[in-house]
């Protein structure tokens, strides 16, 4: 330990007291600007995600936030409305007393006007005061919280004014984005090369909150910290496997953006694909965030491209109807806020999708994903083949249902193991039952906030949970095609009853294979 | 946790060990009955085995009272091995112990989980031993559940040729530990290597002297983690490390008495930082003041490092402050981290140019109980700990020298 302090580049050396703490690496002092800072994915996750940092003691002591946006607050009216924000939509911190007190200091809000450049400039002047206040080094996180049209022209205007990369190269600078990356794979190509063109690949965060799910991390230590498991999953043992990611709720206010992007765009392209590509990708050589997202879109450029000719094969679109969710009538989609009346964007989708690779080879992956489905439950299932040799007899034999290896990702995360076993009895009579691990039930704390760690992620420089350029792009190879064929076939989106599993042809998809879906 | 204990009239005596499992049961169906208003499932995890070696009834007492704690989020079936007779116990336990034919005690203990929706519940089995090793290793191995970890926690002094703590010591994957408690303390250090003997050994141990001062090495460690503060580490001029002395008899009037030997936490922070920042120490003197000057070098350069005893209102051994004192004459730093009370530190820089104003962070008073839940959750070796142990054992050598 003594040998490992190097007194010649302390400065460039992990801080040599943090060896062996929980936290071996900090948070460098930072200023965190939020663009769009008084807007609804602030006040509803951003501020409160840091506020909990902040209670955590994960916040470094020199830190301030910086809100931008187009309110003209004074720093206390700002702070106010967090707290307020706080009160509602994060009840259980209290916004109050010496922890809220301390972490108020910490915010302040720059107005943006309709000069752009002149708001820009102001935002640097403000910037460079928080800064020397606070002896923040330099180092800036700007998070984007701004439409993805607005994307580009917000990074040209930090490059304008300079702020896009410390002029001394000593500070680090990082730009957070959130998702659609981009609508098809073209735009999503542009929007790459616009933000390339101002930052390096390394400085741009692109957020899916998914990512910084607990259980979605716990995929991975499930598949490479067991060892009764990675061998089973591959095409000798596995049948297929199901991805469900399911909603109860409708499009509730978000009518608008989803009337022009659909499920598919909104939740497969992002979600279902990155479940997929942790579920089915090979062990990374190291957690070191490159090598996990090397593997990871190595993944996704296995996966078969559906042909457009062949959509109507392998995919399903739905739109839910009006119709009565547990006793209470809902409306169908077409009458939701914002939607157009003849809309045939569809709130369901269903996909079967082939890897071409040698652990994966005829194993087909099934997606699912739809609005107002019966549950807000998102699974992933591995289902196995069914045993080879049959010692029962037939009879005995109807009875065995192949093993099922499911993560439970959300609300219930867990992960269960259906088995077969003997009833007690004098004869031969063979269930099926379930081997459960709950979260909840051994361990008592509960799991971080997705934006907490993925905040926390960015601030302190990890990338493994964010994607990167090449994973959005070979999403988009999949997605594209899948739309394209869509418009060549005209192909409806079914309709399909609130509280249900979706469309009927959802089901007809699986019957062709043989399979079903899972009753969730 | 954050819903708290809940407190339902469970406790048996268990006259017959082999049916200890159906006497759990029955109790397990009265928390259920008692818990009809909960709105919450109920669920009996067991998910680790801690066996307390208890020596004495305040220990097995302490002992009791600390799992429960603890149960909120680890729930697991405790054994508490109370060795002492019923002659030694205090009396609510001597009264149960010298009742007709007690075998055990069994207590459940629930907890809310922080989520609030999940009531999860441990067990508690206190058994009416006397000192034997054939009764010991007989009754708790048969109790232990099957396939989770076996933590053994000693709340004092490491017994030594005591057959009972060996056989028990032997099932151990974890041992749990409190240097603070220990009456020799140097005697005591030697001892604790011996729970992780060689490199790759399963069995680990955790200090719970160590865990303490986490929270003191976490600010510490903030002072320098922008890395323009790092060459103060390279340019160390002076440590001050104060704790509160002991207050039971005094010879010296700010400090209480003097100690033999620095207490444990103040003596581990000094030897990690010496550690972490390349000191070595030279020289140990022990001062008529109660104070401990350890003369290190770093880099040819020689550095003191004070502890000293303080008459402040804390509990004894408790750290009251850490200050480091570093770079040269036209660069001069000090980055101080204070107790103020049990619930409140502060932390101070004071540096050239503009330095941030002190301070005042709420921090969490710290039981027992927490720091083991914080161990256990660590439940891994800690090489950092094993250096520093090395560390305070040479210190302590240099003074009993």
């Amino acid at each position: 330990m003594v040998e490992d302090l190097q007194f010649t580049n302390l400065e460039s050396s992990p801080n040599p007291l943090r060896r062996g703490l929980p936290r071996e690496k900090a948070v460098m002092p930072c200023v965190f600007v939020v663009f769009g800072g008084t807007g609804d994915l602030a006040h509803r996750k951003l501020l409160p995600a840091l506020y909990h940092l902040y209670r955590g003691g994960l916040l470094p002591r020199k830190f301030a936030i910086l809100s931008y946006a187009s309110g003209d607050l004074t720093d206390d009216q700002y702070r106010e409305s967090i707290q307020e924000s706080i009160q509602n939509f994060a009840p259980s911190m209290s916004a109050e007393g010496n922890k809220w007190e301390g972490f108020a200091q910490l915010l302040h809000h720059c107005r943006r006007t309709s000069d752009v450049a002149e708001s820009m400039q102001r935002l640097k002047k403000r910037l460079a005061e928080i800064d020397s206040s606070v002896r923040a080094e330099g180092n800036y996180l700007f998070y984007l919280a701004v439409p993805p049209s607005a994307f580009a022209a917000t990074a040209k205007g930090l490059h304008d004014v300079g702020l896009a990369q410390d002029p001394e190269g000593r500070a680090w600078r990082r730009l957070i984005i959130e998702k659609p990356f981009g609508t098809d794979l073209q735009s999503a190509r542009n929007l790459n090369r616009e933000l390339q063109s101002i930052f390096r690949e390394e400085q741009i965060y692109r957020i899916d909150h998914y990512w910084g799910k607990e259980t979605v991390q716990n995929i991975l230590v499930f598949r490479f910290a067991n060892e009764f498991v990675e061998p089973l999953l591959n095409s000798t043992y596995v049948d297929h496997i199901q991805i469900t990611v399911a909603e109860n709720i409708g499009v509730e206010q978000r009518g608008k953006f989803y009337d022009v992007t659909g499920a598919l765009r909104d939740m497969v392209q992002n979600h279902l694909l990155q479940v997929t590509a942790l579920v089915c990708m090979e062990p990374p050589p190291s957690l070191d965030p490159e090598a996990v997202r090397d593997e990871k879109t190595k993944l996704l450029r296995s996966i078969r491209r559906i042909q457009p000719e062949d959509v109507t094969e392998v995919t399903v679109r739905g739109q839910y109807a009006p119709g009565v969710f547990l006793g209470e009538r809902v409306k169908g989609y077409r009458e939701e806020d914002d939607v157009a009346p003849d809309s045939d964007v569809e709130t369901y989708v269903a996909l079967k999708l082939n890897i071409d690779n040698r652990r994966w080879h005829g194993v087909p992956i099934y997606l699912r994903t739809g609005k107002r489905l019966a549950k807000r439950v998102s699974e992933v299932a591995v289902r196995l083949r069914n045993v080879p040799q049959m010692l029962f007899d037939d009879a005995q034999a109807s009875e065995i249902q192949p093993n099922v290896i499911s993560l439970q990702i959300q609300p219930d995360e867990g992960i269960s193991v259906r088995f077969q076993a003997k009833v007690p009895g004098l004869t031969l009579n063979i269930r099926p039952v379930r081997m459960d691990f709950k979260y909840g039930a051994a361990f008592a704390p509960s799991a971080p906030e997705a934006y907490e760690r993925l905040l926390l992620d960015a601030m302190l420089g990890d990338t493994s949970l964010y994607a990167r350029d090449g994973f959005v792009e070979a999403a988009w190879e999949l997605v594209d095609p899948i739309i394209e064929g869509w418009q060549l076939t005209k192909m409806p989106a079914h309709s399909y009853l609130p509280g249900s599993w979706g469309p009927k042809e959802a089901d007809d998809m699986m019957a062709r294979d043989g399979r079903r879906w899972r009753r969730l | 946790m954050n819903g708290g204990l809940i407190t339902v009239p469970t406790t048996e005596i268990v006259s017959d060990l082999r049916k200890i499992d159906d006497q759990l049961t029955e109790l397990y169906k009265r928390v259920a009955g008692a818990a009809t208003n909960w709105t919450m499932p109920i669920v009996r995890a067991l998910l680790l085995n801690l066996i307390v070696y208890a020596r004495s009834a305040e220990e097995a007492e302490e002992a009791a009272a600390n799992i429960s704690e603890i149960s909120g989020t680890h729930p697991c079936r405790a054994i508490i091995v109370d060795v002492t007779t019923p002659q030694q116990s205090s009396a609510v336990q001597s009264s149960k112990k010298q009742q007709e034919g007690c075998a055990g005690i069994i207590t459940t203990v629930c907890g809310i989980t922080s989520r609030g929706d999940r009531t999860l519940c441990g067990e508690i089995i206190t058994l009416c031993l006397t000192p034997r090793a054939d009764q010991v290793i007989g009754s708790v191995t048969p109790l232990l559940i099957g396939d989770v970890p076996v933590v053994l926690w000693i709340p004092g002094d490491i017994p030594q040729d005591d057959p009972d703590f060996e056989s028990l010591f032997l099932m151990a994957d974890h041992v749990l530990l409190d240097s603070r408690q220990f009456a020799d303390l140097p005697a005591g250090l030697n001892l604790i290597p011996r729970f992780c003997p060689h490199e790759g050994a399963e069995c680990t141990s955790a200090d719970l002297s160590w865990a303490s001062i986490q929270t003191w090495r976490e600010l510490v460690a903030q002072h320098f983690d922008p890395p323009s503060m790092r060459h103060y580490l390279a340019k160390l001029q002076r440590v001050d490390v104060t704790f509160a002395g002991s207050r039971d008899v005094g010879s010296h009037p700010e400090a209480g008495v003097l100690h033999k030997y620095p207490p444990s936490a103040p003596l581990f922070l000094a030897c990690w930082f010496m550690l972490c920042t390349g000191l070595q120490p030279r020289k140990v003197e022990h001062s008529d003041q109660g104070q401990f000057i350890i003369h290190a070098e770093q880099e040819g350069r020689s550095v003191e490092i004070r502890l000293s005893p303080t008459g402040r209102e804390l509990p004894e051994g408790r750290i009251g402050a850490f200050v480091v004192r570093g770079g040269d004459t036209s660069d001069t730093a000090t980055f101080i981290v204070k107790s103020v009370s049990m619930t409140e530190m502060v932390v101070t820089e004071e540096c050239p140019g503009v330095c941030l104003p002190p301070q005042v962070l709420d921090v969490v008073p710290e039981s027992d109980a927490a720091l083991a839940a914080r161990a256990l959750d660590a439940n891994r070796r800690d090489v950092v700990y094993e250096d520093v142990l090395k560390m305070a054992s040479q210190v302590l050598k240099e003074i009993r020298s």
